[in-house]
């Protein structure tokens, strides 16, 4: 779903780090406090996430289709612990796959890592009282496809942002019309994977007693 | 230079690399790299090349066939995307090949053990499936069902998470034992 380096003016990726690096720095200290002891589960859900991150297909819309696992780290460790996990995946992503990209990471973090994280954290928080299974599926597909808009309208504005005076594109050429269908009709697929692994693999984490957020 | 400063400059040259909007400049930075760039710049420029291909070539040719059939085909545009593209996936590999990431994270130790514990699993977890996968196609004469093949996949991976997530502890252990976590 993450956005490719060279895409994203920087109209866009410079406001989306002024916002991420906040973040990432109350994340941080959040997690240095159990570093430790979460330290080897965190390290193996993270190389887990990079893992189904590795698996993507290009999509028209000018990104492309993978599994996230953003909502096993959120349901796992909580939505700030997974923020900056999925954050560091995304940068050894970029690093050693060369996907994504160190300009368009802030716009990754934000609306996968942030919004994914959080989003799952909260659906979960709301319906896990009336079926956790239920809950952990809607939350997962939720996360999925508010992070496949947020990509997709963060794509589509870059035309009327970041263009030449005389109207020609700088850095992604297609609108909102292309990109919102080009995005989102896919990720709805991917959604519904998403949501049936994220929920094979939250169960097994709450047999094991892996699961630090939400054990309650 | 320390590896730090080096990364300083490479998050510089990305960002003005996304502010500057003339191709021919761009390829030109292309030229630059691949003249400063060591020990294997040719194998470097195909690495990277190879890197952005699929992003590239998608993009392009939707941007071609929607360029050609409104008749505003912009072929500056065209080599403006391509030649970024290139160049950004160019400075990241010859980054990779001249930053040690370990020396450059030696003032925050969390994000230097977490990178390389992170860094271990992802390649243990690949080899444990590359492991299966060849495992499974050595012990079957024939492919078994989709449903098959699904629920087989479904088991063995929560075994090689549990394998995983008991490695990693094994790992933090060795590490904590030798004062990994005593700063």
């Amino acid at each position: 779903m993450h956005i490719a380096d060279g895409l994203i003016s920087p109209q866009t990726y410079l406001p989306a780090a002024a916002v991420v690096i906040p973040l990432w720095f109350i994340a941080g200290r959040r997690l240095k406090h159990h570093s430790d002891y979460l330290l080897p589960r965190l390290a193996v859900f993270t190389a887990l996430a990079l893992i189904l991150n590795t698996l993507m297909l290009p999509l028209p819309g000018g990104t492309t289709g993978h599994l996230v696992g953003i909502s096993i780290l959120a349901l796992i460790f909580g939505p700030s612990t997974a923020f900056i996990a999925y954050s560091l995946m995304l940068f050894l992503q970029t690093l050693v796959l060369g996907a994504g990209g160190i300009t368009a990471l802030p716009i990754n973090a934000l609306a996968i890592g942030f919004v994914g994280a959080w989003t799952t954290g909260l659906i979960y928080q709301l319906g896990y009282r009336i079926h956790p299974g239920f809950a952990i599926s809607i939350a997962t597909f939720a996360a999925v496809m508010i992070s496949a808009t947020l990509v997709a309208l963060a794509l589509g504005i870059q035309p009327i942002i970041a263009a030449a005076p005389d109207g020609t594109p700088r850095f992604f050429p297609f609108g909102l019309s292309i990109t919102l269908p080009a995005i989102l009709i896919p990720h709805f697929f991917i959604a519904l994977g998403e949501a049936l692994l994220t929920t094979i693999i939250v169960g097994h984490a709450q047999r094991r007693q892996w699961v630090e957020a939400y054990s309650s | 230079m320390t590896h730090l400063a080096k990364i300083m400059l490479y998050l510089i040259a990305i960002m003005s690399i996304t502010m500057v909007h003339n191709p021919v400049l761009l390829l030109g930075g292309v030229c630059g790299v691949f003249f400063m760039a060591r020990p294997n710049p040719v194998a470097m420029l195909w690495r990277s090349a190879r890197r952005v291909f699929w992003i590239a070539t998608l993009l392009s040719f939707g941007y071609g066939v929607m360029g050609l059939l409104t008749q505003q085909l912009d072929w500056m545009f065209l080599l403006l995307l391509n030649s970024r593209l290139l160049l950004l996936s160019f400075l990241t590999t010859w980054l990779m090949q001249v930053v040690c990431w370990r020396q450059a994270l030696m003032r925050w130790p969390e994000a230097q053990r977490w990178l390389v514990v992170v860094r271990t699993q992802a390649g243990l977890l690949t080899q444990l499936s590359h492991h299966y996968r060849d495992a499974v196609r050595s012990r079957s004469a024939y492919p078994g069902s989709l449903r098959k093949r699904y629920c087989a996949n479904a088991a063995m991976s929560l075994a090689l998470l549990d394998k995983s997530v008991h490695n990693a502890e094994a790992l933090t252990l060795g590490m904590r034992s030798r004062g990994v976590f005593n700063d």
